[in-house]
């Protein structure tokens, strides 16, 4: 080891928390592709209130102008905060759940994951719905390949909520 | 105490233990002091509590135990651990039996790699999910005589 990488770890050390971690993010093995499916879901719903939106013009009065700054705030934040949850939840299927093993029966998994995240990050980027459907149609993949993985196979129903879509569902072989 | 390990425990650092993966040695709430010029002047031995970067997470700083070594063969079957084919006495360990039709797993570690696990098995995010570390990824060394509550 280098004097340079003994000073870097000097450096690590000093500017450590102080707190060590000594757990996993779940008790292991418990994997669900369902809260990405749900986080997409709702990028979705926030996308489709910003278009349904009052639009607001040079003639709306302060208080409209007011208020549609203020929803509209709330809907971008919660539109965000969504999509990074969905990124949150793809990473630990893919760094946790996925093995290489996996990438014999699934070879384009990778590239599946990677489109997921830049797309939810465009979902963070912009008020898009047909990328939001995107998203989800993304997760939906990766929700099918995981319960086949497991086994299972799957089915797609209606998420009944007021985004509509479809949410994927294992089904016991 | 010899000299030298006075002088370095000068520069170790105590940090609370957050999780339950290294139960029962380390429990929850338990100070460590970890002395990052452990490794200074030697290699991460087999059985050494560390402090490594997680590697999901690197401004993160994990505790784990090592497991294997540069150029071993570990295999795992759920917590069952076996290095270079022989099973790993771990008198620290919590296991249980594998699930029925878990497949064993096998990892070869090349030049600076390193096996970690948690000695709560079940329970603990490691190299069987994220793979080897390399040594620049483990950051110090928890010091002998200060492990428990």
């Amino acid at each position: 080891m280098t004097l340079a990488q003994h000073a870097q770890r000097l450096i690590d050390f000093i500017r450590a928390p102080k707190e060590i971690h000594a757990h996993c993010d779940i008790p292991c093995g418990i994997y669900d592709p369902h809260a990405a499916q749900i986080a997409a879901l709702s990028v979705i719903r926030m996308n489709q209130l910003i278009q349904e939106m009052p639009k607001i013009s040079a003639e709306s009065s302060a208080k409209d102008r007011e208020a549609y700054v203020h929803q509209l705030s709330r809907y971008t934040r919660t539109k965000e905060e969504h999509a990074e949850i969905c990124k949150h939840e793809l990473r630990v299927l893919w760094g946790d759940y996925f093995k290489p093993d996996h990438l014999k029966q699934y070879p384009d998994l990778h590239t599946i994951f990677w489109d997921a995240m830049k797309l939810a990050s465009k979902n963070r980027q912009e008020a898009n719905l047909d990328a939001a459907n995107q998203l989800l149609a993304k997760v939906q993949q990766i929700a099918e390949i995981f319960w086949k993985s497991k086994g299972a196979d799957v089915r797609k129903q209606p998420s009944l909520q007021n985004a509509k879509g479809e949410l994927v569902y294992p089904v016991p072989k | 105490m010899p000299l030298l390990e006075r002088a370095r425990s000068l520069f170790s650092r105590t940090f609370q233990v957050r999780g339950v993966s290294m139960e029962p040695a380390f429990m929850e709430g338990a100070s460590v002091r970890i002395d990052p010029f452990a490794y200074a002047s030697r290699l991460p031995q087999r059985r050494d509590v560390v402090s490594l970067r997680a590697p999901s997470s690197p401004d993160r700083f994990e505790l784990k135990r090592i497991i294997g070594l540069p150029g071993d063969s570990v295999s795992w079957r759920g917590s069952d651990v076996w290095v270079n084919g022989e099973p790993l006495d771990e008198p620290c360990a919590r296991t249980a039996p594998p699930v029925p039709g878990e497949s064993t797993h096998t990892l070869n570690l090349g030049p600076g790699e390193y096996f970690v696990a948690g000695d709560n098995r079940l329970y603990s995010q490691d190299s069987r999910a994220y793979g080897a570390v390399r040594d620049m990824e483990i950051t110090g060394k928890v010091l002998a005589g200060h492990t428990h509550v």
